[in-house]
């Protein structure tokens, strides 16, 4: 899979076909993964094909103090939603 | 109140793991971190009965692993109506042993060890080392006051649940830092005081709710979360679902955990199992 937009990221998890709550599940264990190999600063991608996911995930980790910023993306010819979550402490457990 | 965790979390979860526990990696003030920690601890608890089997469930399912059980009895049919992982067709065979199955079916993930021994005064110093938490189920007064003081003794906090009837409790033990069993029941009650044996029936739902308090707060703990319940003695009622939760404190003359040991085993012959 490929991008097209030029917005930078580090990290990229491809959550497209996974449904809430798994979209949420997967993405907050792949911050935790990052954060714990040392990752603070760095921006995970995460694409998601549900426009609900989407907004569910994006309201529940920027109500947990993360940056994050949503964008609507065509990668593979195909229309994606997208968030870019600049990672950072505090997240719960990674005090 | 912190735990103060000090073992190495175990550096990874297979992906099964991770969708496994899913749901518990993603509470507010958990992280994959405290998952690992999870997986990197070692529990002991003694007694398969209706303590030790809701505990057993719990602890297994959120993930601890490495699970040591301890007890000498055989399943009987009188078992089944609160220790709910034996069939009736379990009767007569060996309680941890048959657990230890049973749970390792249920997340084989995780490590158990069964140990079928009775836990004495004379033996739980020495069987009660090495472990990061206890979690007691024990059924009878020598049992648990052997459990109590050694682990205080060995410095492994205890969790500690019981019930009887319709009643329930359960609280922690950080040993020095918080009242052990001894500081609130220096000693057992004198027979007299204790309930006859058709008086000592219990209610299976209630003894689990027991369990699980002390299974819940074993888990945070083997997690490195803050639990709930030092210096606190949660009693309810199943009857009436009051919940109360009583102030207790250290006592600096505790035989147990106070300024001087003293070793008090309970004679074998108080060895009723309605405590």
């Amino acid at each position: 899979m490929t991008s097209n937009h030029p917005k930078r990221f580090d990290y990229s998890i491809d959550l497209t076909g996974e449904r809430c709550p798994d979209t949420f599940v997967y993405t907050r264990i792949k911050i935790d993964e990052l954060l714990e190999e040392g990752n603070k600063g760095n921006v995970l991608r995460a694409i998601y094909d549900s426009v609900e996911s989407w907004n569910n995930v994006f309201q529940t980790l920027t109500g947990e103090g993360l940056s994050v910023e949503k964008t609507t993306e065509k990668i593979n010819s195909k229309d994606v939603w997208v968030l870019y979550i600049t990672l950072s402490f505090p997240l719960p457990g990674n005090k | 109140m912190f735990g103060d965790v000090i073992y190495v979390a175990s550096n990874t979860l297979s992906d099964i793991e991770i969708k496994r526990y899913s749901r518990q990696i993603i509470l507010p003030n958990f992280s994959i971190t405290n998952q690992k920690k999870l997986k990197a601890a070692k529990i002991l608890v003694t007694g398969a009965g209706g303590i030790g089997t809701p505990a057993l469930c719990y602890l297994a399912a959120t993930g601890v692993g490495n699970i040591t059980i301890i007890d000498s009895d055989n399943i009987e049919y009188s078992n089944l109506h609160r220790q709910f992982l034996f069939n009736e067709s379990d009767v007569g065979k060996s309680k941890c042993k048959t657990i230890a199955g049973r749970l390792r079916a249920f997340n084989p993930n995780i490590d158990i060890t069964p140990i079928e021994t009775r836990i004495t005064y004379g033996n739980a110093f020495d069987l009660l080392r090495g472990y990061d938490a206890i979690l007691d189920g024990t059924d009878n007064f020598p049992a648990r006051y052997a459990v109590n003081d050694a682990a205080v003794q060995n410095n492994i906090p205890l969790f500690h649940a019981a019930a009887l009837q319709y009643e329930g409790r359960a609280f922690t033990i950080l040993p020095q830092k918080s009242a052990c069993l001894r500081c609130i029941f220096p000693e057992p009650p004198p027979p007299q005081d204790r309930l006859s044996c058709r008086e000592a029936g219990v209610l299976s739902p209630a003894i689990g709710i027991a369990a699980s308090i002390a299974a819940a707060e074993a888990a945070k703990y083997l997690a490195g979360l803050p639990v709930a319940l030092t210096n606190k003695l949660v009693v309810f009622d199943s009857r009436t679902f009051d919940f109360r939760t009583l102030e207790i404190s250290r006592d600096e003359n505790c035989t147990a955990c106070g300024k001087k040991f003293i070793p008090k085993p309970v004679p074998e012959t108080e060895n009723c199992h309605i405590g």
